[in-house]
């Protein structure tokens, strides 16, 4: 949120709301009423002077009521803009009859200006953004749940904010109704979801937020006994999810029990709720006592979501959320025009919700460039304004900004694969605490604004000048450090020759007092004492920016995260603390030196890999948006994995042709398709990478992982052009969308490869496309397996095939994770076979249908006569066969409670989406992206950046990151064209400065430098007299210095963190004499 | 409402703040610091007893770094990173643990114990266990109590007061202080210099570097040649002395250099630290390379674009030697010692009953640090030393606390600290009342000789290789009965396999500098080689007092320029058709070996260099358990 605030091309109004949307796509004439908050936004610098004057108490709603904020407030900590509003229905001034005026009065920066009226301003966009979100049910009309009368049952929403740190109890989970930790918590899934007050459908993002609370609340209350959790199906289907909840399940203190409460009851003088559920896997009724009851809220369509919708001119879906139009625009709306993403169109978990809006950034910019005007489509295309239709800020729902809200994951509660208490070694890496732009370095590169001065404050060599600026932020600093006698120890150190104190510093007043005071004392370094610069050096260095000072002259103290917050108890022991990173800071900052970016251009194009529904999708995007793009796919025909499909879930749409449209689309838009063809080798950086292709089969050993996919071709015809056709590209970025592969069962896995009658999915799939080609009358005859389905008449589905496999008992080539897939699919094909009057038996262990209309579809595959067993997870059903064919299925079934026997004639083994390893590894090493424990490859960051990959200039898409289905496919590819998008509209690229240099001198040429780069940056070349010496790229050195320890000569110089540096902080940190001094200032001389 | 999770708040009981322990946690910036954070955030009450230090990476965490930091006063330090596959950087999180593993030799070998040392992985989101684990080590780092080897008076002049003095005070301290220059040409007697130049024609460093030491002292000898504690030059001298040699009016250079480096840090603690390196000669012009005009002091010390720490390794050796001047320092330095008969072990401040000490010097420190070939190469070549002063009947003292001789100090200027040192040293040597010092170490013998003559201890100080020199007429004897005795041909100590009948092997011997041209011991290494070791030796046409330094002292000058002429010393070394290249000095078997890595195929990388001791060791005992006698045969508890 700070990142969209900051930004020069978005405009934020807050407390707005959309009246009208007239015109046409391209041209539309957007009408939006302004609500007045009572203060200027400008003016307002935060400091929360009228929230204490306010002699209004009520409930915060932020906090659902949980704690108190006056009726002058803020909404939430971190809310853009920062300034406090008004709450009319709270206020006491009412026009000229009643003046209270106590905030006007407190107010020292005279912001506050109660006689503004609603305003109204026209608006000319091109496109429409709908990212409204939903809302938590209130689970108030249920009343068997208790919720309302019973104070100890509460939302997951409400305790999600009493987890926060933050939050109403500074992360403490409490009893409502005594402020106790509860000892034994119960969790009531699919409340508002999956049939309960109506709502047929899956909210999604419930069983992960439970699983992830659960191992949450620990952490929170160690004295915690027990976490139940009532569920119905455990619905963890997304990259990392299934392994996360098993996690959970797997923790001491967490017990999963399947089974909906029927009610939930006071036990008189205990203070303990009983619920009343049975655990359907044993058949009994339980009473179980908790004293805490959490209700898993599902999401509801906003409030004013269906007046929105009259306004906008769109349809919404039988659920009442915005409805998505079917085709290859995975986030249109039913007019041209509008698009919608996040959860307004049903709820989400966050890494779908992010590839949305990116999704739909990209539609909005290919609508706009596609217009006859000449105006510069791609600058803006990441972030196209974002029109607000309901109530509420328009970034509310989809909060994700980070500051003291720490983690993710314990906010919002929408999921929580993120930054949870991650095991060593298999999940992707934990960037964790949200940095929005901590990093600064990702897929962008630092981007300098255009007006970037030249700093000439501290040329090199000007003596220090050092500025030091302590943060107060509001009470959290200086409520506990001896702040004057830290500004006192301040102004003794050396080279400060200013120091002042903050309320806060990152508010615009003292951002603008730190400005003046660099020009006026003429500053050349700057030492912020405040928070993390995790999440606070952009701004600051900015601020270093817009004051001329170059910003690696900036040195931030955490003396908030790291001693007014850690040692609350202790002040005296936190400022003598403070001191001491005060003085390790100024010994830093004293060697700071200035660094300059170095600008490179980015070549306007880009590679994609992949020729599958992804690949093709991101081509189109890309090119639709002007730039050249190449689409290399190893296979003859494109279309992926899909293209082998018969139809696809959940319209139903034919997977070949689907794929053959965007193939076709993509041949139309000008992408240079090359069919057959495989990149040989990658050299170069972001914006900058030259890549050697070649026909496929021509390399030395050009072995594919799936013998289907390169069969067919003419492979000596090709062989003889081998060299001759090789060639090189320049690319600005590379789009890994190389998807996966489907498993293959074990031989004899429930009787695969010896049993004539047990197939796969996919090759149903094939015999399905014979069947109705037969069906069309067509040339079905020699359709291979045609034969197949006939005298067919009764199939059993077999789930989770080469899935969800526990480590003890994993096939090769299996996966731990859910393949997300498979029970749509299977349900899918149920229809299909029910259309040919084929029964089925689908054996199950959680049907996992979640997202938009999938729960619904599942309970239309019930009602078509479709048979569903449950199997427990270490029970696998048994198939029984009769002389080489399968005959029946036998399974225990856990609902049933016995074993059950099935006779059939089919049985189709739903097989997962696994890792196309031996091409995931071809490109692994040519690219240096690195691949999870699960084999598909890793994102930069699970929420906040899916669809990057830790280098910079290539992104990810599609199956290649983890099993989705189509739609999600769509949705990241055109994200991963957004992302690259934003890299190449930029037409140059600025390089971190702060990366490795070779002093060639001191270089002996050993390459040892060379060897332990993972990022290729050092290389060895030839000196001036022929000896060999190392150079550091500086496109694709991170900085993080390892060379630089591993170098014998100490030749290697890692900017910024320079071992001077980190020496001059540890002698910053034991010098005796400031020690002498802070003692002589707080009068402690006589204690050593 | 602030809320104290139980399990992570610090304990009740706290000593008074003067026993609180001082941690230093470097904490990589992705994960750790982010689980700092994320423990702030969740106001998680922690020990306020430790301090972080952001780093990219724990991959940027150097053992020097760590080393500083004890060095410097610290009582425990942890090196924290992500969990293996989270590392922002990959990989960086392995390479730190294979550098930790270093550390923690190091750290072992001075005896500070394993408790105040720590490596940790710490998610962004493992703020509870960040809280713990920061609590559970403030206790560890507690109960180890405070460091043994911190400074008494809080710091050193090393870093902490130059971290306090502001460049410009520096700057007009070297301007002003007119008597850097006098004083030094004083005592080195540089004014008589002529201006000759023969200096630079002979000088290693001259040929490949744009560095002229006629230059350094004209400048010195000029009103107008400007500071000469901010130019890198000063800081290129090897000390050879080769220049020493043929001086015409025989400069001490190595003094000049010594005095001229020791008054720059003493104007700018921080001088020896960041220096740029001067530029490679060009092809061509070696000979006549000037010094080019020298940056500003302030330039360098607010470290331009070409700055470097000009000790390589990081400055770790340095760092040892400087915690080895600290009186609480009590080392585990003898691990290495396989027979502890063969010698006395004696114990700090414990009189010798031996009249010999042998000094053994850093290669303990080396080994550790080097690892692989080159440290097991170092342990033998010790082990052989103690089988050949036992074959000659000598059973020396050691000291089991030994500290360093403080050459690495000298060279880098650092006297305050050196001087302490040296009277740390003197005081151990003539506790243990030895009458000769045996020095292992050609340039501990140097440094020993120096102090023992300044602090007026009484004993002489002679080299290994002058020593058994003068006793190899009992070697040789010694050898013949090894002869005859077969189990002794096993070699089971030494690196080197065995080398075969005499004369088998030709050999070219090294001279160390600190050997030939400081002492003038040329004739007893060669002898022990000839007439010991029965080796065919073939002299390097630059052999003797006009030898070539192996490129580095101190581990100052290890930069593409010394690379350059090691490799040509190796080459002409294989041109004289041996398969050996033996050297009596540690730092020329190290130096040398490095630069042989990654050559290309050919004489000079074949050539195999060993130390004397093992070749000569390998001839006469194979074990010390040959040496010994039956006493020997089990191995004596530690």
């Amino acid at each position: 949120m700070m990142d969209a605030g900051r930004h020069p091309r978005i405009e934020i109004l807050t407390c707005a709301e959309l009246v009208a949307l007239e015109g046409e796509p391209g041209a539309f004439e957007a009408r939006v009423r302004l609500r007045p908050t009572g203060v200027d936004r400008e003016r307002c610098t935060g400091c929360g002077d009228c929230a204490d004057a306010c002699p209004v108490v009520a409930p915060n709603a932020f906090d659902l009521g949980l704690g108190a904020r006056r009726a002058i407030f803020r909404p939430f900590p971190q809310a853009v803009p920062a300034a406090y509003a008004i709450d009319p229905d709270l206020c006491l001034n009412d026009g000229a009859l009643i003046a209270c005026d106590r905030c006007r009065r407190a107010c020292t920066r005279e912001a506050i200006d109660l006689g503004r009226l609603p305003s109204e301003r026209r608006l000319s966009v091109g496109a429409v953004v709908v990212a409204t979100g939903f809302e938590e049910f209130d689970p108030r009309e249920l009343r068997a749940f208790g919720y309302g009368v019973y104070p100890d049952v509460v939302t997951s929403l409400e305790l999600e904010r009493m987890l926060n740190a933050s939050g109403p109890t500074r992360g403490a989970v409490v009893r409502p109704s005594d402020r106790k930790p509860p000892r034994r918590l119960a969790y009531v899934q699919c409340v508002g979801s999956r049939g309960e007050a109506d709502h047929p459908w899956c909210s999604r993002f419930c069983c992960m937020n439970a699983a992830k609370d659960a191992l949450l609340l620990k952490q929170h209350e160690p004295g915690l006994e027990s976490v139940t959790i009532l569920y119905t199906d455990v619905r963890a289907c997304g990259k990392g999810f299934e392994e996360f909840s098993e996690r959970a399940r797997a923790s001491a203190w967490v017990e999963f029990v399947r089974g909906r409460p029927a009610r939930v009851n006071e036990v008189p003088n205990t203070g303990e709720l009983e619920l009343a559920v049975e655990d359907t896997e044993s058949g009994r009724p339980l009473r179980l006592r908790a004293d805490l009851v959490v209700l898993s809220c599902g999401g509801v369509p906003a409030e004013g979501t269906a007046d929105l919708a009259a306004r906008l001119g769109i349809e919404r879906n039988a659920a009442g959320f915005f409805a998505l139009a079917p085709g290859p625009v995975p986030v249109a709306s039913s007019r041209a025009g509008i698009f919608v993403c996040g959860s307004a169109a049903g709820p989400q978990v966050i890494p779908e919700c992010v590839a949305q809006g990116s999704a739909a950034a990209v539609e909005a910019a290919i609508l706009l460039a596609s217009l006859p005007v000449a105006e510069a489509p791609c600058a803006g295309a990441e972030e196209a304004p974002e029109p607000s239709g309901s109530e509420r800020p328009v970034s509310e729902p989809l909060a994700r900004d980070d500051d003291e809200d720490g983690p993710a994951a314990t906010r919002m509660g929408i999921e929580c694969a993120e930054s949870d208490a991650r095991p060593g070694g298999d999940g992707p890496p934990a960037s964790g605490a949200g940095t929005p732009d901590g990093d600064g370095r990702g897929m962008r590169g630092p981007i300098y604004p255009d007006e970037q001065r030249a700093d000439e404050a501290v040329a090199s060599g000007g003596e220090p000048r050092v500025g030091v600026f302590l943060c107060h932020c509001g009470a959290n600093i200086g409520g506990v450090l001896a702040m004057p006698e830290l500004l006192a120890y301040a102004r003794s150190l050396p080279g400060v020759v200013h120091a002042s104190e903050e309320l806060f510093a990152c508010s615009s007043t003292s951002q603008t007092a730190i400005q003046e005071a660099i020009a006026r004392e003429n500053l050349n370094r700057i030492v912020v004492a405040a928070c993390t610069p995790r999440t606070h050096e952009p701004v600051f260095r900015q601020n270093c920016r817009a004051a001329g000072l170059n910003p690696y002259l900036l040195e931030m103290v955490n003396v908030r995260d790291q001693c007014s917050w850690v040692h609350a108890e202790r002040p005296v022991e936190a400022t003598a603390k403070a001191r001491d990173l005060l003085r390790m800071a100024l010994a830093r900052a004293r060697r700071l030196e200035p660094l300059q970016p170095t600008e490179v251009p980015v070549r306007q194009s880009a590679l994609v890999l992949g020729a599958g529904l992804a690949g093709l999708k991101a081509a189109s995007d890309l090119r639709a948006l002007g730039f050249a793009v190449t689409l290399v796919e190893r296979d003859a025909r494109g279309g992926g994995l899909v293209g082998q499909l018969h139809s696809l879930y959940p319209d139903g749409a034919g997977g070949a042709r689907t794929a053959g449209e965007l193939l076709a689309r993509a041949r139309a838009a000008g992408v240079d398709l090359r069919l057959g063809s495989e990149v040989r080798a990658v050299t170069g950086f972001v914006g900058n990478f030259h890549v050697e292709i070649g026909p496929v089969g021509a390399a030395a050993d050009g072995g594919s992982d799936d013998p289907g996919r390169t069969a067919g071709a003419g492979g000596a015809d090709r062989a003889a052009r081998a060299h001759r056709d090789c060639e090189t590209i320049e690319t600005g970025a590379i789009v890994i969308a190389i998807g996966a592969a489907p498993y293959a069962p074990a031989e004899n896995e429930f009787g695969f490869g010896r049993l004539a009658n047990v197939i796969t999915s996919f090759e149903l799939e094939k015999q399905l496309a014979a069947s109705a080609e037969v069906a069309s009358g067509g040339a079905g005859g020699q359709a291979p397996g045609a034969r197949g389905l006939a005298g067919i008449r009764s199939v059993a589905f077999i789930q989770c095939v080469g899935s969800r496999q526990p480590a003890s008992a994993r096939t090769p080539g299996g996966a731990a994770g859910c393949s997300r897939v498979c029970c749509p699919a299977s349900i899918q094909q149920a229809f299909e076979l029910t259309r040919l009057g084929i029964a089925s038996v689908v054996c199950y262990r959680d049907m996992r249908m979640a997202g938009t209309g999938a729960e619904e579809r599942y309970r239309e595959a019930r009602a078509a006569g479709t048979l569903f067993l449950r199997y427990a997870a270490g029970d696998p059903p048994e198939i029984l066969a009769d002389g080489g064919f399968a005959r029946a299925v036998r399974l225990r079934e856990t609902l049933l409670q016995r074993e059950v026997e099935a006779e059939v004639d089919l049985v189709v083994l739903a097989v997962g989406l696994v890792p196309r390893t031996a091409e995931a590894a071809r490109v692994q090493e040519m690219l240096k992206t690195p691949q999870g424990a699960d084999g598909f490859f890793l994102e930069r960051h699970p929420e906040l950046a899916p669809v990057e990959t830790c280098v910079d200039g290539v992104v990810l898409c599609g199956t290649a990151q983890g099993p989705k289905d189509a739609r999600e496919s769509l949705v990241q590819a055109s994200a991963a064209a957004a992302r690259v998008v934003a890299l190449l509209g930029q037409g140059r690229l600025f390089l971190e400065p702060a990366v490795c240099r070779v002093d060639p001198a001191r270089c002996r040429g050993c390459g040892l430098c060379v060897s332990i780069c993972q990022f290729r940056a050092p290389t060895l070349v030839s000196g001036p007299s022929g000896a060999p010496v190392a150079v550091v790229n500086a496109a694709l050195c991170k900085g993080c210095g390892t060379c630089a320890v591993w170098c014998p000569t100490n030749a290697i110089r890692a900017a910024h963190f320079t071992d001077d540096q980190i020496v001059a902080m540890i002698d910053g940190l034991f010098a005796p004499a400031p020690r002498a001094r802070d003692e002589a200032l707080t009068g402690k001389a006589e204690q050593r | 409402m602030k809320k104290a999770s139980p399990q992570s708040a610090p304990p009740a009981d706290r000593t008074a703040p003067a026993g609180d322990p001082r941690v230093l946690v470097f904490a990589c910036n992705w994960c750790s610091y982010a689980g700092a954070d994320t423990a702030g955030v969740s106001r998680l009450q922690q020990s306020p007893h430790f301090r972080l230090l952001r780093v990219m990476c724990s991959g940027r965490v150097h053992p020097a770094h760590v080393l500083h930091a004890f060095a410097q006063g610290a009582d425990g330090v942890m090196v924290s990173g992500c969990h293996f596959g989270d590392c922002h950087y990959i990989f960086g999180n392995y390479r730190a643990a294979e550098q930790f593993e270093r550390t923690k030799a190091l750290v072992d070998l001075l005896g500070l114990g394993r408790g105040r040392l720590r490596l940790e992985w710490i998610s962004a989101a493992e703020g509870v266990r960040f809280a713990e684990t920061m609590n559970e080590f403030v206790e560890d780092v507690r109960r180890a109590g405070p460091s043994p080897v911190a400074p008494e008076d809080g710091g050193t002049s090393a870093g902490s007061a130059g971290a306090l003095r502001t460049s410009a005070a520096v700057q007009e301290a070297a301007l002003r202080d007119e008597s850097v220059a006098a004083s030094t040409l004083r005592e080195s007697g540089a004014f008589a210099c002529l201006e000759c130049g023969r200096c630079t024609a002979v000088c290693p460093v001259a040929r490949h570097q744009r560095f002229s030491p006629r230059h350094l002292i004209t400048r010195a000898l000029s009103p107008m040649g400007g500071a000469l504690a901010g130019d890198p030059a000063l800081w290129t001298c090897l000390t050879c002395y080769g220049c020493q040699s043929i001086c015409p009016v025989r400069v001490d250079y190595g003094r000049f250099i010594l005095s001229a480096r020791a008054r720059a840090v003493a104007a700018d603690p921080a001088a020896h630290r960041v220096v740029p390196e001067l530029p490679l000669a060009g092809e061509g012009d070696g000979k006549n390379g000037r010094a080019r005009e020298h940056p500003p002091l302030s330039a360098s010390v607010a470290a331009g674009p070409s700055a470097a720490v000009p000790c390589s390794h990081g400055g770790v050796f340095r760092e040892i030697s400087l915690i080895s001047s600290r009186p609480g320092l009590r080392q585990n330095r003898l691990a290495w010692l396989e027979e502890r008969e063969a010698v006395e072990v004696v114990a700090e401040g414990a009189r010798a009953a031996a009249e010999d000490l042998f000094f053994v010097g850093c290669s303990p420190y080396f080994a550790a640090y080097f690892a692989g070939e080159t440290g097991a190469g170092l342990i033998a070549s010790l082990r052989a030393s103690l089988r050949l002063l036992a074959r000659a009947g000598i059973r020396p003292a050691l000291l089991a606390n030994e500290r360093c001789c403080g050459h690495h100090l000298r060279l880098a200027g650092q006297t305050a600290d050196g001087e302490r040192l040296e009277r740390a040293v003197a005081a151990q040597i003539a506790a243990s009342g030895a009458k000769r010092v045996i020095a292992y170490c050609p340039e501990c013998m140097v440094a020993l000789r120096e102090i023992c003559a300044r602090q007026r201890v009484a004993c002489t100080v002679g080299h290994l290789s002058q020593v058994l020199g003068a006793e190899r007429q009992a070697l040789i004897a010694q050898t013949a009965r090894a002869e005859a005795a077969p189990e002794s041909a096993a070699g089971a100590g030494g690196p080197e396999p065995a080398a075969g009948p005499a004369g088998a092997g030709r050999v070219t011997y090294q001279d160390p500098c600190r050997l030939g041209r400081y002492v003038g011991v040329y004739d007893r290494p060669r002898q022990l080689l000839t007439e010991v070791a029965e080796v065919e030796l073939v002299e390097m046409p630059r052999h003797g007092e006009q030898a070539v330094c192996c490129g580095n002292t101190g581990w100052l000058n290890c930069n593409a320029a010394t690379k350059r002429f090691q490799i040509e010393r190796l080459e002409e070394a294989a041109a004289t058709g041996s398969a050996r290249l033996v050297t009596a000095c540690p730092g020329c078997f190290i130096h040398l070996r490095c630069a042989q890595e990654g050559l290309p195929d050919g004489p000079a990388a074949k050539l195999r260099i060993c130390d004397l001791w093992s070749v000569v060791a390998e001839r006469t005992c194979a074990s010390v358990a040959a040496v010994c006698g039956p006493s020997a045969g089990g191995r004596a508890e530690a």
